[in-house]
């Protein structure tokens, strides 16, 4: 039985070299544990990969895209299930993919679907907060399910490169400098690191209760798009219950003085 | 007192009436590097950053101005007669507001509108200088959508669509004779006029590689459905021909809702907002699935859709005769007729039936509506059972509720 320790913020580059190794030795699926190391930083417990000297094999390049995403699941399952695709590519069937109600390939496109709506939703939900003097620095809390983090960077470094700003998660935090245009990576820090208020949040929920219309109530609309589990870290969320509760008596009052 | 908080108040208030908040279609941008600027288009479909409870999401700062009007349009709350508290933003504070908003990853960018004020050039005037702020003394890169004022002059609409991604002029109506009588001041041919220039503009722009920039995201508009009786047949045919004569990017359709002193002109009961959904679904068939007009008439009765069927289902019940489609082997034009086979899927199917044959589990694996899909269909190991096609209880096993959320993201 060959263990394999993957590092604990996962890595493609690491997984593929170490399924080109076990792939060359011609080792089988069952004859393999993957594992998430579980120090962040710390030296000793994750060896650092070897470069892989075992031939290339090429595999099709959708597999590939998928497997990049995968990776970023949180499921301890995912290394396994990629390598036994791999097999199954390699060994049986280069056109797996294609055979999408195969069942692996229905697992492995759930979790691609799955890390890509987490890595959509951090764009979308994650918020910063505003400390010190003018420009200041914007920090985020934010709380992936995924180790999805990594797939959102390129869209916070773009569309804030002129902003000093930190994200923080449980796993990771990302410091941008705005001077040097850098990005650093570092250990995570506390969720206390980020402010509790911001000068124009608001604003922010001023806006957000009176762009709501209480004449149509949909609440199943909203939480499809935005469950529950998302609401912790959106200040707006708190003012939900408020507004739905008043939202039929706002609706009778303006109908009643229309028939007024 | 926070003033601006005030302003906001009744500012946002004024803008929810506005159902669009789309943040895409204008390709991929940032800030141009090494400047100050601020903001990017991701070039996909832009994002939704909350959703209030009604279902709707907030992509943009969606705000009015001012909300002083000088028309008298019957169905808004801005309308001159309306006792609504007024406001009025300055640039600078629409400007401060965005790039605030903006830098804490609330929003995409703005959507302005405007009430009526001195006139039309001059409001449009204020609205374009708010957007040359931000694009110019920000390098602002992030969605500004602007509302034209019907009746501003062309050159002002050509200095809108420079800095904005997308322009629209609401119909507000589907029918002329509506129009006049629910808003006497605008005029159909003023708002048709302008759409024609802009569609003109939007043109010449993506011909020529190296013109500016004019409106990316094209144009859309809205109509105000159920405030007067004209019939979804007709409110189709209307969208038909504004997607064919001015190639806009989305009409919007907005199911009447009670406002805040209301004209005594208007309904007093709302529109069920299941037939505003029901239009947006026609809509996609039309643009998408290559139904057309008189196939969506077929399902209607008495001019009005099914509110108990999607459109497409009603088609299916009124040509039976075209059922059950082979799976394997038919035309996407005519899987795309099937009752509960979306694009997505569609695209699906056509890619595993190269495979191998569809059977029976292979729906069920991808979690397609099976007993939707039951009677108008057949597979390699299924055929539906005698007289589940023509049976007199389809109509009623095929009336649902549940997907009335299905296309409620896509405001």
């Amino acid at each position: 039985m060959k263990n394999i320790i993957l590092p604990p913020v996962p890595e493609f580059d690491a997984w593929r070299r170490a399924a080109r190794d076990a792939l060359a030795q011609n080792i089988h699926p069952s004859e393999i544990t993957w594992n998430d190391g579980d120090d962040l930083f710390g030296a000793g417990t994750v060896a650092p990969a070897p470069i892989s000297h075992a031939p290339r094999t090429k595999v099709p390049s959708d597999f590939i895209d998928q497997a990049r995403q995968a990776v970023c699941h949180a499921d301890p399952g995912r290394y396994a299930l990629l390598y036994k695709m791999l097999w199954r590519i390699t060994r049986e069937n280069r056109a797996l993919m294609q055979w999408t109600t195969d069942d692996d390939v229905i697992a492995l496109a759930r979790m691609v679907k799955s890390v890509r709506r987490d890595a959509y939703k951090i764009k979308a939900f994650l918020r910063f907060r505003e400390v010190g003097e003018k420009p200041g620095h914007f920090i985020a809390w934010y709380e992936p399910e995924h180790f999805t983090l990594g797939l959102s960077l390129p869209f916070f470094t773009t569309r804030f490169a002129n902003m000093n700003w930190s994200i923080l998660t449980p796993y990771i935090s990302a410091h941008w400098d705005a001077d040097a245009q850098g990005l650093t990576l570092l250990p995570p820090q506390s969720k206390d690191t980020c402010p509790d208020d911001d000068a124009t949040e608001k604003h922010w929920l001023t806006y957000y209760s009176h762009i709501f219309n209480p004449a149509r109530l949909k609440p199943k609309a909203m939480l499809a798009q935005m469950p529950r589990k998302y609401w912790r870290n959106m200040p707006e969320t708190a003012l939900i219950d408020g507004l739905m509760t008043g939202a039929h008596d706002r609706v009778q009052d303006m109908i009643s003085k229309h028939k007024a | 007192m926070d003033k601006i908080n005030t302003k906001l108040e009744i500012l946002a208030d004024a803008a929810k009436y506005d159902a669009s908040c789309a943040s895409g279609g204008a390709g991929a941008r940032k800030a141009k590097e090494g400047g100050k600027g601020l903001g990017s288009l991701t070039g996909g479909s832009g994002i939704c950053h909350s959703f209030t409870p009604d279902g709707r999401c907030v992509s943009l700062l969606k705000i009015l101005m001012t909300n002083y009007c000088m028309y008298d349009c019957h169905y808004c709350i801005n309308r001159i007669s309306s006792n609504v508290q007024r406001a009025r933003f300055t640039v600078d504070e629409v400007v401060n507001l965005t790039l605030n908003f903006y830098k804490r990853n609330y929003i995409e960018g703005l959507f302005l509108s405007s009430g009526i004020i001195r006139s039309p050039d001059y409001t449009m005037e204020q609205m374009v200088l708010i957007a040359k702020s931000l694009r110019l003394d920000h390098d602002f890169a992030g969605y500004i959508h602007l509302k034209t004022i019907p009746n501003a002059s062309a050159e002002l609409q050509k200095q809108a669509g420079l800095y904005a991604d997308r322009l629209s002029i609401n119909v507000e109506m589907p029918t002329p004779a509506s129009l006049a009588k629910f808003a006497p001041e605008k005029n159909l041919n003023d708002i048709t006029g302008t759409m024609d220039h802009l569609k003109d503009s939007i043109a010449e722009s993506r011909a020529e590689k190296k013109a500016p920039k004019f409106a990316p995201a094209g144009q859309s508009t809205q109509m105000i459905v159920g405030a007067d009786p004209t019939p979804d047949t007709d409110i189709l045919k209307t969208s038909v021909k504004l997607y064919d004569d001015y190639k806009l990017r989305r009409v919007y359709y907005s199911a009447f809702s009670p406002i805040p002193d209301a004209s005594p002109v208007l309904p007093l009961k709302p529109a069920p907002l299941v037939r505003e959904h029901r239009l947006y679904q026609a809509d996609w068939l039309l643009r998408f699935y290559g139904f057309s007009y008189d196939d969506i008439a077929q399902g209607a009765k008495d001019g009005m859709l099914s509110l108990d069927h999607d459109p497409k289902v009603a088609w299916a019940l009124q040509n039976r005769h075209v059922f059950p489609v082979d799976v394997n082997r038919a035309s996407k034009d005519m899987l795309l007729r099937v009752p509960g086979l979306g694009i997505k899927t569609v695209a699906r199917i056509l890619h595993l039936r190269r495979q191998h044959s569809i059977r029976w589990a292979d729906l069920a694996k991808m979690r397609l509506p099976l007993s939707k899909l039951k009677a108008f269909i057949t597979l390699s190991d299924y055929r539906p059972v005698m007289g589940l096609l023509d049976g007199v209880n389809l109509a009623a096993t095929l009336k649902n509720t549940q997907q009335l959320e299905l296309f409620s993201g896509r405001t």
